[in-house]
């Protein structure tokens, strides 16, 4: 049995921003595995509204509910509790054969007992088209995926990478629209994986099919998608374009699962309607986050390496005093620098043994202007500080 | 001593006990077997040894009359079309159970499925005899079905269930129809179900993904399943004695026949050969089938 909610106020998530143009509107959906004690739950209350003709992707670690979701929207299983609209239509209890939406699988569960061009064909051959039909279209996903050559081949004799290209002209041949995609790069190379990413993104231009696609992996996450949904147990924990989910995270988790970041514990300052924090031990910096804040609060700010930036001490003896509006620049002690090749990173601690790292960039060859054990400056722009919460979803 | 005979000596050991067996129990009865079979009989019983005559062959096809001529009869053919056709039947009617009892069976969690397999091996722990016997019980005049019946009001006079071509085919289901479920049981295990989720999410309902990517791919598993209850159904001989009332005369029966009270140890050993002629037919004719299981083309 199905337990709904009687009231429905989407207003009240503030994820849930009804769109027009959803091709998929997921409405407060919950999924719960087992009854009682044993109960699972994999999904709470998840709302999101996938763009028509959007690459949109499922971006978490495994067991964050990212597969589950694909799954609802599928059809492989129903959800526990709210709605799926697919154009305006609500589809949560439509069977998978009714539903039209493909999915391309992880393991690619390609028909072993057929041919390249009979998998191809399968969805049209269900849904009755004509062989004439079929064939046409069976050629023309073929090119689109640049497979001719191997049209007869079983799907046991090509190699993965072409079994991941058949998978997709399987999923792409009967025009659905929406097409899911269960982390189906996890199983390839990486210099075929790279290849595949921009394959991938070359499909979606051309057939203009909104995709949603799964993956545990943040810089594909990055290269590929319009807009991502960042996800850990059950939750959406933020929802925006790669720009946005890297430059300004709004959670701690967000922050820390995509690409590398420093984190300090600071206290508001809202002293004459300049937003700014204090830092233990060190001055003040001014922020440009939209939030507002109550003079005192403790908070978190979270700051790229890449834009924090080293500068000797010797000029900033002025510094960490009560304020320091203008330079937005504070001291620390170098503790180790790295060498990676294309970057430096340099390994710094604050006043309360906070480690921090900046990275530069060795575009003009390294060197090192500071050693280990130096006092040292850094500085950061009020627009690279995001203010995250720490909580949980 | 050097290695290589060492070699030979453990390689001679190791084949040794199973060559002796196949040649002592197989080879040796088989060639017995034929041998009877082109032998004159012996009205006492046995055979006249080293008078050599196809008479048993022909027998099978032709009845010698009394006065010495010889007219076409099909008594001898009808009853291995009826085996033929009760086999047929038990082998259709086990795929029918077994199909959907194995796929049951495979799509239970791991932990539930061995002692599954456990239940369907089960019968087996009881004597054949035994459980052919409670067919009976079952299944006769005043038996639990048509005394279950008779009491609810549903029929006045039993239903005639025992002794005759029902009877034998309700017996050797039951009794073969592990033999179904286990193959296909193996071969739906592997089964891979997101092939089924596949099949599903393009557009194929639940009869056309069984159609099309199920039975295909368990097709190995209901072969020798089916290989498995139709072969030992030919030949079986208890069931249709027990359940067929001796008026539902299988190949068996008649064998047996043959060996006991019509003493004709030639015709016995010729059907038998004949049975394992039509059997190794059979399956040769599998062996050598194209090794493909490609779908019929769109």
């Amino acid at each position: 049995m199905r337990e709904r909610s009687p009231e429905r106020n989407p207003q009240e998530n503030s994820q849930c921003t009804r769109t027009h143009d959803a091709a998929i509107d997921i409405r407060r959906v919950r999924k719960s595995f087992g009854t009682g004690a044993n109960a699972f739950v994999a999904l709470k209350e998840v709302s999101a509204a996938i763009r028509r003709g959007e690459f949109f992707t499922l971006l978490g670690p495994s067991g964050c509910g990212k597969t589950t979701l694909l799954r609802l929207i599928a059809g492989f299983d129903q959800p526990t509790s709210g709605d799926i609209l697919l154009d305006g239509e609500d589809i949560s209890q439509l069977a998978p054969f009714h539903r039209p939406v493909n999915t391309v699988f992880q393991n690619y569960a390609l028909f072993p007992h057929m041919s390249v061009a009979q998998n191809i064909g399968f969805g049209l051959k269900m849904q009755g088209k004509s062989k004439a039909e079929i064939d046409d279209r069976v050629d023309a996903m073929l090119t689109l995926v640049q497979m001719q050559a191997l049209k007869s081949r079983r799907t046991g004799e090509i190699s993965g990478g072409q079994q991941q290209r058949v998978a997709l002209a399987r999923a792409l041949a009967p025009a659905p629209k929406l097409l899911l995609l269960d982390e189906p790069l996890s199983a390839l190379d990486l210099k075929l994986r790279k290849e595949m990413q921009i394959e991938l993104k070359r499909l979606q231009n051309e057939t203009g099919i909104t995709f949603v696609f799964v993956t545990h992996d943040q810089e594909e996450a990055l290269t590929m998608s319009d807009r991502i949904a960042v996800m850990d147990h059950g939750s959406i924990l933020q929802i925006g374009t790669p720009r946005e989910i890297y430059d300004h995270p709004k959670r701690r988790f967000v922050a820390d699962f995509i690409g590398d970041i420093n984190f300090i514990e600071a206290t508001a300052v809202t002293d004459g309607g300049q937003a700014g924090a204090r830092i233990p031990g060190h001055g003040f910096v001014r922020l440009e986050d939209d939030r507002t804040l109550a003079d005192g609060e403790t908070m978190t700010l979270a700051i790229r390496p890449e834009r924090v930036e080293i500068v000797p001490s010797k000029a900033l003896d002025h510094i960490d005093g009560p304020r320091n509006e203008a330079t937005n620049e504070l001291t620390g002690k170098l503790v180790n620098v790295v060498y990676h090749g294309t970057d430096t990173i340099y390994h710094f601690t604050l006043a309360d043994g906070t480690v921090m790292r900046a990275r530069t960039q060795n575009n003009r060859g390294f060197a090192p202007r500071f050693s280990v054990g130096d006092a040292i400056g850094w500085r950061v722009d009020p627009s690279a500080i995001s203010i995250v919460e720490d909580a949980a979803a | 001593m050097s290695g290589r005979s060492q070699r030979a000596t453990s390689r001679v050991l190791l084949i040794g006990p199973a060559f002796v067996v196949i040649v002592v129990l197989m080879v040796v009865p088989l060639a017995l077997m034929a041998w009877i079979s082109i032998q004159e009989r012996d009205y006492a019983g046995g055979v006249v040894w080293g008078s050599l005559t196809p008479d048993a062959y022909v027998r099978f096809l032709f009845e010698r009359n009394l006065d010495d001529t010889v007219s076409l009869s099909f008594d001898y053919l009808r009853i291995i079309a009826r085996s033929f056709w009760l086999s047929a039947m038990t082998t259709a009617i086990s795929l029918a159970i077994g199909f959907p009892t194995a796929f049951f069976m495979a799509t239970r969690p791991r932990r539930w499925r061995g002692v599954l397999v456990f239940m369907v091996t089960l019968p087996f722990w009881t004597n054949l005899l035994v459980r052919n016997y409670s067919w009976i019980l079952i299944l006769r005049d005043h038996g639990t079905i048509n005394g279950l019946l008779e009491w609810l009001g549903v029929i006045s006079q039993p239903l005639p269930l025992l002794n005759n071509q029902f009877a034998v085919a309700v017996g050797l289901t039951y009794s073969f129809l592990p033999f179904m479920v286990l193959p296909i049981y193996t071969s739906l295990e592997k089964l891979d179900l997101s092939l089924v989720e596949a099949a599903f999410d393009l557009y194929a309902g639940r009869w056309r993904a069984l159609r099309h990517v199920v039975l295909p791919l368990s097709l190995p598993g209901i072969v020798a399943g089916s290989a498995l209850v139709f072969m030992p159904c030919l030949g079986s001989y208890v069931t249709p004695e027990l359940l067929g009332g001796g008026k539902t005369l299988m190949i068996g029966n008649l064998i047996g026949m043959q060996f006991g009270s019509a003493r004709n140890w030639p015709f016995g050993a010729a059907l038998g050969m004949l049975l394992l002629a039509i059997l190794l037919i059979g399956l040769a004719i599998y062996a050598l089938r194209k090794p493909s299981g490609e779908e019929a083309s769109a």
